[in-house]
């Protein structure tokens, strides 16, 4: 949606030491490029088991750079996600991205409608998984040891010092994912929040697994919307948690995806994103297909469609 | 009509004599043990884990928490703790995970600690331990409810107060080298039935968990050091009521007789306000080693709330059967085992064993035995001489400077007849002033008996020549006034003479 490739690599796939922890089960660090060969260029490079990190995978890395350079997805099957599509969606968002399914049909993918029911219920699941996580990853920012400490004039108590400087070091949406979680594990509501949260993100897991036994990659939209402008919803939080709808479950599953410009909005001339997601530890597939997009965009417009957009630099 | 309004809680009330209070009231003990493992590293990093190092020198970015560290868990240490809980006999999980422990104190660098929430690595095992009673000795068994593994948090000390306890401290010092050393937790069930010997349980149990730790090699557990550690839990209920009471959980507990002071006097002051009509609150104490009992602490009564979730940073622990039947069949011989063996082969009274349990000693003596001296005597120089040295220089008796084999030596030089036990008693100083080993410091300060008769005969001719008197005496028919004159003979050899040799070639030469 930002008219950049990126991606989500196989959780795992990649150390997290060294990055800064929001919610340890899904963070993962990811490339964004111009194009899909740098993208993977830059994903194989940081890729690979590290003994620091005991959640990191210890296994080949999958051939992500051979795969954006093969770019072809010739008797590939592609499931279209039944449940990112429909109501809420921008018409525009929706029309690209059927374009570009159908561009990969042309290519001699064999496209499928393929429904995971759970994914309805990812963002909530979302949003205690992370918050719940959040809370307890910052609780180390406390100024006791290094960074920012508010109010230690020599009259005040370690306790007192600590609350000061989180209250001043943490923006309001930092806070309300704080608050969120620190609720959710707090005892009497861990079993209805976070746990049924890890029950939701099993489903998840398991539509997946059904679905990739059908389907070599799934796709759907990026987002629900193009771009909204910066600040537009941070009134609204909700309507900003809503934005990453269609890229959560593969975050909650723990597996690939990549996101691919697939042409501009008619309506707001903004760039629309097609999602790739594939299996754990199978970033290649979704490198291929996302190659193989980026490519037939190119030669069918003759150029690099994102100059045709009013916000183009 | 309205009574009277009193303290609820009776919190001042009088402790009652203990005799007293056990008649009453019937006790009821829980146990918190936690063990700091001797692994070279910490449990989630690669710091070193020396005790008594400079503050903040054994620290890294894992345990001091910098943003982007990650825990890796320590493999030793969780075979440490699969050992401890088949020691124990407990169930070992196949699959389970660390879980955090959130809560905010300068001393937790994550301001959560990782532990084990509801998954123990280890549960439902049991520890029998054996109490003294007027009838004689008596086992209990002590039942376990769990070993988890977690790690311990930094140490606060708080400068400029009175009492070093943080009120009326100006400031306090944190160092981190504690932070993250792996520690065992050890929780009992409830232990009811002790009745008036629950001290004695509570103090038995505690060392024989210690003795447990220290013949599997897993800890040091020096309570001194806080290697080990223990809170005691302990509620009183009128006899016959049936249920429990509220219990109270005393920390600070650091030496065997602690454990057993504080669970007496915890008896006598619940007694106490329940006599009074009070009720006793759920709540944290801390033993005062000075006075013997404890001060109220933080009240439990609103719980803190410890949000624990399974940690996302560690993957699970998953011990496979198989090398879980291998740590099995790879423990040593247990210490109730050992005791039972020593104490048949050795042909010990109960109270002879006891003072070896006691001295800590069963081990150096049976080193000194395998190192071939007869079992009476390495434990008569181990618990009469070298336990007197230890407790002189306030050391423990393995940490003394002499080997169990250097032990048999000098048993062996004693039975020979090179030695006598005053010579030997010197030779034993000499090794302990790093002299070298019993033939060396034998040969540098000369220490032979002289039983060479030439030697010897000079000397006891010397004496007959001095003492006609008492010669005449012997010549008379009394043979035990010898004894005046072997003693000269020791005099003037500075004790070196073979006292039997000397006594012969007296009466040899007196012709008696």
């Amino acid at each position: 949606m930002c008219g950049l490739v990126g991606a989500k690599p196989t959780y795992g796939g990649s150390s997290r030491y060294g990055l800064i922890a929001f919610a340890s089960s899904l963070d993962t660090p990811g490339p964004f490029a111009r194009n899909v060969l740098d993208a993977a260029l830059l994903q194989e490079a940081f890729s690979g088991h590290d003994p620091r990190d005991s959640t990191s995978i210890d296994a080949p890395v999958p051939p992500v750079a051979e795969a954006a350079r093969r770019a072809d997805v010739a008797g590939l099957r592609v499931g279209v996600v039944k449940e990112l599509s429909g109501e809420g969606y921008q018409a525009g968002v929706l029309s690209r991205f059927q374009e570009s399914v159908e561009l990969l049909e042309s290519m001699g993918a064999k496209v499928v409608e393929v429904s995971c029911p759970s994914f309805d219920t990812a963002l909530a699941a979302y949003y205690l998984i992370a918050p719940s996580e959040c809370s307890s990853n910052l609780a180390r920012f406390d100024a006791m040891r290094y960074g920012l400490r508010t109010g230690d004039d020599g009259t005040r108590g370690a306790e007192e010092v600590m609350a000061l400087t989180r209250a001043e070091g943490f923006g309001p949406e930092v806070k309300r994912r704080i608050i969120l979680g620190t609720y959710a594990l707090s005892s009497g509501y861990y079993d209805a929040y976070y746990g049924s949260a890890q029950q939701v993100r099993t489903l998840i897991k398991r539509d997946f697994e059904a679905a990739f036994e059908g389907v070599d990659v799934l796709v759907s939209p990026t987002a629900p919307t193009t771009a909204f402008p910066l600040g537009e919803r941070t009134g609204d939080p909700m309507a900003m948690y809503l934005a990453d709808l269609c890229t959560i479950p593969t975050n909650l599953a723990g597996n690939a995806a990549l996101s691919v410009p697939c042409g501009l909005a008619p309506e707001d001339g903004l760039p629309v994103g097609l999602q790739v997601m594939a299996p754990a530890m199978a970033d290649d597939r979704a490198y291929r297909v996302g190659a193989a997009l980026e490519a037939a965009l190119r030669d069918r417009s003759g150029a690099d469609f994102l100059s045709g957009s009013p916000y183009a630099l | 009509m309205v009574s009277a309004v009193t303290n609820g809680t009776a919190a001042g009330a009088a402790p009652v004599a203990y005799d007293d209070a056990v008649r009453r009231y019937e006790p009821v003990l829980g146990l918190e043990v936690h063990i700091e493992l001797g692994t070279a590293s910490k449990m989630f990093c690669s710091c070193p884990t020396a005790f008594g190092a400079e503050p903040n020198t054994q620290v890294c970015p894992v345990c001091l928490a910098l943003p982007g560290a990650l825990p890796v868990a320590n493999a030793k240490a969780v075979e440490s703790a699969i050992r401890l809980g088949l020691a124990l006999d407990c169930s070992i999980a196949s699959w389970c995970r660390f879980a955090r422990k959130n809560y905010f104190y300068p001393d937790m660098p994550k301001n959560y600690q990782i532990s084990q929430y509801d998954e123990p690595l280890c549960s439902d095992g049991a520890l029998d331990v054996e109490v003294d009673t007027p009838e004689g000795p008596r086992t209990f068994r002590v039942e376990i409810e769990r070993v988890h593994m977690e790690e311990d948090t930094g140490k606060s000390t708080h400068v400029g107060g009175a009492t070093g306890r943080i009120h009326g401290a100006s400031h306090s010092n944190v160092d981190y080298n504690r932070a993250g050393i792996p520690l065992l937790e050890i929780v009992t069930k409830p232990i009811p039935g002790a009745g008036d010997l629950a001290p004695q349980v509570a103090r038995a149990y505690v060392a024989e968990l210690r003795a447990l730790a220290r013949s599997l090699g897993i800890s040091d557990v020096r309570m001194e050091e806080g290697s080990l550690r223990c809170d005691v839990n302990v509620s009183v209920n009128p006899n016959g009521a049936g249920e429990w009471g509220t219990r109270t959980e005393t920390k600070n507990v650091n030496s065997l007789r602690s454990v057993e002071r504080a669970v007496r006097s915890e008896i006598e002051r619940q007694a106490g306000v329940l006599d009074a009509g009070g009720r006793i609150v759920q709540e944290t104490r801390h033993f005062q080693e000075n006075t013997g009992t404890s001060v109220s602490g933080r009240s439990k009564e609103e719980a803190q709330d410890y949000r624990y979730f399974p940690d996302p940073d560690l993957v699970p622990v998953a011990p496979g059967a198989e090398w879980v039947e291998e740590l099995r069949a790879g423990l040593p011989e247990l210490p109730a085992a050992q005791r039972a063996r020593v104490r048949a082969e050795w042909g010990l009274s109960d109270e002879e064993l006891r003072d070896l349990v006691n001295a800590d000693a069963i081990e150096l003596v049976e080193a000194t035995v395998a190192a071939g001296a007869d079992s009476g005597d390495a434990r008569k120089w181990w618990l009469n001489e070298l336990s007197r040295r230890a407790a002189e220089s306030e050391t423990e008796l393995a940490a003394l400077a002499i080997t169990p084999g250097q032990v048999a030596r000098v048993c062996a030089l004693v039975s020979s007849g090179d030695l006598t036990n005053k010579l030997a008693r010197q030779v034993v100083d000499g090794v302990l002033a790093g002299e070298g080993s019993p033939d060396e410091v034998v040969e540098a300060r000369g220490l032979k008996v002289v039983s060479d008769d030439s030697a010897l005969g000079a000397v006891v001719d010397q004496v007959i020549a001095d003492n006609p008197d008492v010669v005449e005496k012997i010549r008379g028919g009394k043979a035990a006034a010898a004894g005046k004159l072997v003693g000269d003979v020791m005099k003037a050899t500075r004790g070196q003479a073979d006292a039997a040799r000397a006594r012969e070639l007296i009466l040899e030469r007196i012709g008696s």
